[in-house]
């Protein structure tokens, strides 16, 4: 490899031949056959774009091995985040497509219904003001907030009332 | 199988042959630096810009190169700028007056420093396992170099520049052709 560095062509095919065993091995123990066989020819070619920088103190084989680990970690990670952009691009699972969903979708907003009108008719205001982000005009903003409290309150009562036995 | 190997060869030589010339374009960059601060001193853009890039691309290639040629490049480039001192020096105060006469010292300031140079070259020539290769890119190096501040005193500086490297570097040519 310091003949490599220094511009000494004629060690090229040697150091090719020793080097890519020894590569192609080391990422076939840490990726899957296809991952590995990319990784080590980056790594390879990343070697000798960087053979002339080679400093003649370290060891060329960790020089190369260290090489081949950051290649390794790249497709990891390349990976990681492919997988992860693949969970964000399905679409949520439609529960009207489902014949079950829409079902129990049906029963929930009639029990909400039902559960909505054991309120008054200020509590159902005030909570269909909540559902929308809405505070109305005519009531100040801390009534508004206490009217909210007290009809979330009554509706946890109503809904366990109905519900919980 | 075969085919792909040998793909992959070829593009690791590429990326070899790539990662050296992009190590040589900015290895010899200062060579630039050099050439721009020479024609900010004396006031002169064109010649010193013109032999500071045939110096650049010349550095470009023997570092490219590499070996003995590219080790030779910085100690050439050091040496040239012996005669390259001189040339501006000439350029800034180009005569000495004794008495009622003055003396133009252009020739002297180019020739002096390029017969340092040479001996120097001649030095490091010898010294290498190739002298050949090592006069050749040492002295290529520090011709252009000192070339860069000899044109401003005129083609004769850079010739009497070269000629004084020239004959700097006898000495040591003829002391290595007894050794051997």
């Amino acid at each position: 490899m310091n003949r490599l560095a220094d511009g000494d062509r004629s060690v090229f095919d040697e150091v090719y031949a020793r080097l890519w065993p020894i590569l192609s091995s080391f990422c076939a123990k840490t990726l899957s056959d296809a991952d590995a066989e990319d990784a080590a020819q980056q790594a390879l070619l990343k070697v000798f774009d960087r053979a002339p920088t080679f400093e003649r103190e370290r060891d060329a084989l960790t020089w190369a091995l260290s090489i081949s680990v950051w290649e390794v970690k790249t497709i990891r990670k390349r990976h990681t985040r492919s997988r992860l952009t693949a969970l964000d691009e399905q679409p949520l699972p439609s529960m009207s497509d489902d014949p079950e969903g829409l079902n129990a979708e049906r029963q929930i907003v009639e029990a909400a219904r039902q559960v909505l009108g054991q309120l008054s008719e200020q509590d159902q205001e005030t909570l269909l003001a909540t559902f929308h982000e809405e505070t109305p005009e005519a009531v100040a903003g801390a009534t508004f907030r206490k009217r909210r409290e007290r009809a979330l309150t009554r509706l946890r009562e109503a809904w366990s009332r109905i519900y919980a036995s | 199988m075969l085919a792909e190997q040998s793909l992959l060869r070829g593009k690791a030589k590429r990326a070899y042959e790539w990662g050296r010339l992009r190590r040589a374009l900015s290895g010899s960059l200062p060579t630039l630096l050099v050439a721009l601060m020479v024609a900010s001193l004396v006031h002169e853009v064109s010649w010193p810009l013109v032999i500071g890039l045939a110096l650049y691309f010349a550095s470009v290639l023997l570092l490219w190169f590499g070996r003995n040629p590219a080790r030779s490049v910085l100690p050439g480039v050091v040496y040239g700028l012996l005669p390259l001192t001189g040339g501006v020096f000439a350029k800034l105060h180009g005569h000495v007056c004794l008495g009622l006469s003055c003396y133009s010292t252009c020739l002297l300031y180019c020739v002096g420093g390029g017969i340092l140079a040479g001996v120097l070259v001649g030095r490091l020539a010898s010294k290498s396992d190739t002298p050949l290769a090592v006069f050749f890119s040492a002295a290529s190096t520090s011709l252009l170099t000192g070339a860069i501040g000899s044109s401003c005193v005129g083609v004769h500086g850079i010739v009497g520049m070269a000629a004084g490297i020239m004959l700097g570097t006898v000495p040591q040519a003829v002391r290595w052709a007894i050794r051997h």
